[in-house]
């Protein structure tokens, strides 16, 4: 029987690394009839169409077999056709996310926990490990179940990326790349708020990151002495979220975050209208009102929550990838290899040499470079047109 | 902190890869520096895009695929039935290749091919006027003298496609009659016809199934 059940070195191993196209056509060829038998027996929404979900599922395939080419010689063609039941699965869900709301979402996303628990317990940040050896399975649960709300609204918004990774002990889960900011705080955001009362570093980074936004919101917006009054709003969040969780450890089911944090900080200060407060405090209501709050806090600071990816920024987009095309084959070759590669992980560069054979020295002399020359690209074409990054 | 050590510790941090002793590094730069922390913001924003990048190759290469059609899909007990189901029938069409190709022994012997004149018959118009030439010849078909010892008549034909066959009962009789019969074609019938000595014309039925009777 072995020689039906090749491996994917045997069976994609000659095509050469840079050919996707070829990649994907040989995917397509090996996969294609087995895609469509599970396509054909699953119920779809009137929404979402054989051939939407058929090309959903083969990107989703392709980039899995492309970022997991170290894994080539382990998996079998079964490993994948074993999958693919769960793949279209996770594709249908996908395609149906916009219009799903949140209690929906997470109602028919449990598959992805199990992936988000084998994160956890086997590649949690690693200067949290000791906080995730406190836990007990339910608290892993737990912590995975809001690792996967708190990423709902940015998976609604970006549909147009590749989301899934096959971990074949767990099944179908979503990119590591993609969890790993919201992993990183909500782990301790968890045992901040339900098990261990040593606040730690956590409060500490939040409130650095939400330090920088503020000063940038009051900075935009021209208002004078913007540094120390944003420590000190910032201040008064914080400890309103302290006071706040006492009452949460009571009701935890009334306490979650369904973005980053240091948004929902920034949503916090709007809700308390920690500005204007601070602003009649201090005798100085001519600088700014509870609108001007507002307008502070969503127009300098939420727009670009996703970092510039979200549909309302399509020029941001535009701008990038034209910057990004220009670039020398060499240096895309090295970006993509850098934050692509795996996805799990934006690798080192001695990583990058292993993969590409191209040296440390090469490598640390050029990357600086490419970005550089991509960064000033890209801040040069959105300034002409009065956009900002971030 | 050089400027690449800063990166790397931005890296790690992405991707959770820094030691506590790193992470407080991180924190204290990300507190105090102002550069650092649009440093950390410029590699979240260029991560997310390089990926934006890449997905949409994938997702525009995918819209080249159709998904493909169904076809039967054939489960076990199925695919048992149909293997009976071919044995069978190979069975049969090689029963019937074996009995097409047998090699029966001919119940006839072929005596003689030859070209015979065929002369034209008498044709009267129907009103009577006129007249009709006739005993000349008009052209040759082919014949065939065949022997069939088990054939109760001393003669019998077949006459399809312009070809006549005649069966003997008799091999001997061969030279005899075939000097004594006489074909003619009438033209307005269009039919043929065959004289024997001492009787009287037969037409010529195309195509039966069996031998007619010539003789007794």
């Amino acid at each position: 029987m072995w020689l039906f059940n090749r491996t994917l070195e045997v069976l994609l191993g000659k095509i050469p690394q840079k050919n996707n196209a070829a990649l994907k056509n040989a995917v397509a060829d090996l996969f294609k009839e087995n895609i469509g038998e599970k396509i054909r027996k699953t119920s779809l929404p009137a929404a979402v169409s054989h051939q939407d979900l058929f090309q959903a599922t083969l990107t989703e395939l392709t980039n899995i077999i492309d970022s997991n080419r170290t894994q080539w010689p382990k998996w079998y063609e079964s490993t994948i056709n074993e999958w693919m039941g769960g793949l279209v699965m996770a594709c249908r869900w996908k395609l149906h996310l916009l219009t799903w709301n949140t209690e929906e979402s997470r109602e028919n996303s449990f598959f992805l926990t199990h992936g988000l628990l084998f994160y956890i317990e086997n590649q949690p940040p690693t200067h949290q490990r000791k906080l995730v050896e406190k836990l007990d399975k339910s608290n892993k649960e737990a912590i995975a179940m809001r690792v996967l709300r708190a990423m709902l609204p940015f998976l609604k918004t970006h549909t147009n990326l590749t989301f899934f990774q096959l971990i074949p002990s767990h099944g179908i889960t979503l990119q590591k790349s993609l969890v790993n900011d919201y992993l990183s705080e909500q782990i301790p955001l968890y045992v901040y708020m339900f098990i261990d009362d040593c606040e730690g570093n956590f409060l500490k980074e939040i409130q650095s990151y939400l330090k920088h936004y503020v000063q940038k919101g009051l900075k935009n917006s021209f208002i004078p002495s913007y540094e120390e009054m944003a420590k000190d709003v910032v201040q008064d969040a914080i400890k309103i979220f302290i006071e706040k969780r006492s009452y949460y450890r009571q009701h935890p089911d009334e306490f979650y975050v369904d973005k980053r944090l240091v948004f929902y900080f920034i949503d916090l200060m709007r809700r308390y209208k920690l500005l204007s407060t601070y602003f009649k405090k201090h005798n100085k209501t001519d600088f700014i009102d509870e609108k001007m709050e507002d307008e502070i806090l969503s127009n300098n600071i939420n727009d670009n929550e996703y970092g510039g990816l979200s549909h309302e920024n399509e020029e941001i987009s535009i701008i990038v990838k034209g910057c990004f095309n220009t670039l020398e084959e060499k240096c895309q070759e090295l970006l993509k290899t850098r934050y692509l590669l795996d996805f799990s992980q934006a690798l080192s560069h001695q990583d990058i040499k292993s993969r590409t054979g191209v040296s440390v020295r090469t490598i640390e002399r050029s990357m600086p470079k490419c970005e550089e020359i991509l960064r000033t690209c890209i801040v040069y074409k959105a300034s002409q047109q009065g956009l900002r990054l971030f | 902190m050089d400027t690449t050590q800063k990166k790397e510790l931005i890296r790690k941090a992405q991707t959770g890869q820094l030691t506590e002793e790193e992470y407080t590094q991180y924190l204290e730069l990300i507190d105090s520096d102002p550069d650092f922390f649009d440093e950390v913001r410029w590699a979240e924003f260029l991560g997310l895009h390089v990926k934006a990048i890449h997905d949409e190759v994938l997702y525009e290469a995918s819209s080249k695929f159709s998904m493909p059609i169904e076809s039967p899909i054939q489960k076990p007990f199925q695919r048992q039935y149909l293997s009976y189901a071919a044995a069978i029938v190979l069975l049969i069409v090689t029963g019937v290749v074996f009995w097409l190709n047998r090699n029966e022994k001919p119940e006839y012997t072929l005596l003689k091919k030859e070209q015979k004149e065929v002369f034209a018959e008498e044709q009267a118009p129907k009103e009577g006027l006129g007249y009709g030439e006739s005993g000349f010849p008009i052209g040759e078909i082919p014949l065939q003298w065949l022997e069939v010892p088990s054939q109760a008549s001393r003669l019998s034909y077949v006459f399809c496609n312009d070809t006549l066959k005649l069966y003997l009962k008799q091999q001997k009789e061969v030279d005899s009659l075939s000097s004594k019969i006489q074909l003619s074609y009438e033209s307005l019938s269009r039919h043929y016809f065959l004289r024997l000595p001492n009787q009287p014309k037969v037409f010529l039925k195309p195509c039966l199934p069996n031998t007619e009777t010539l003789m007794r």
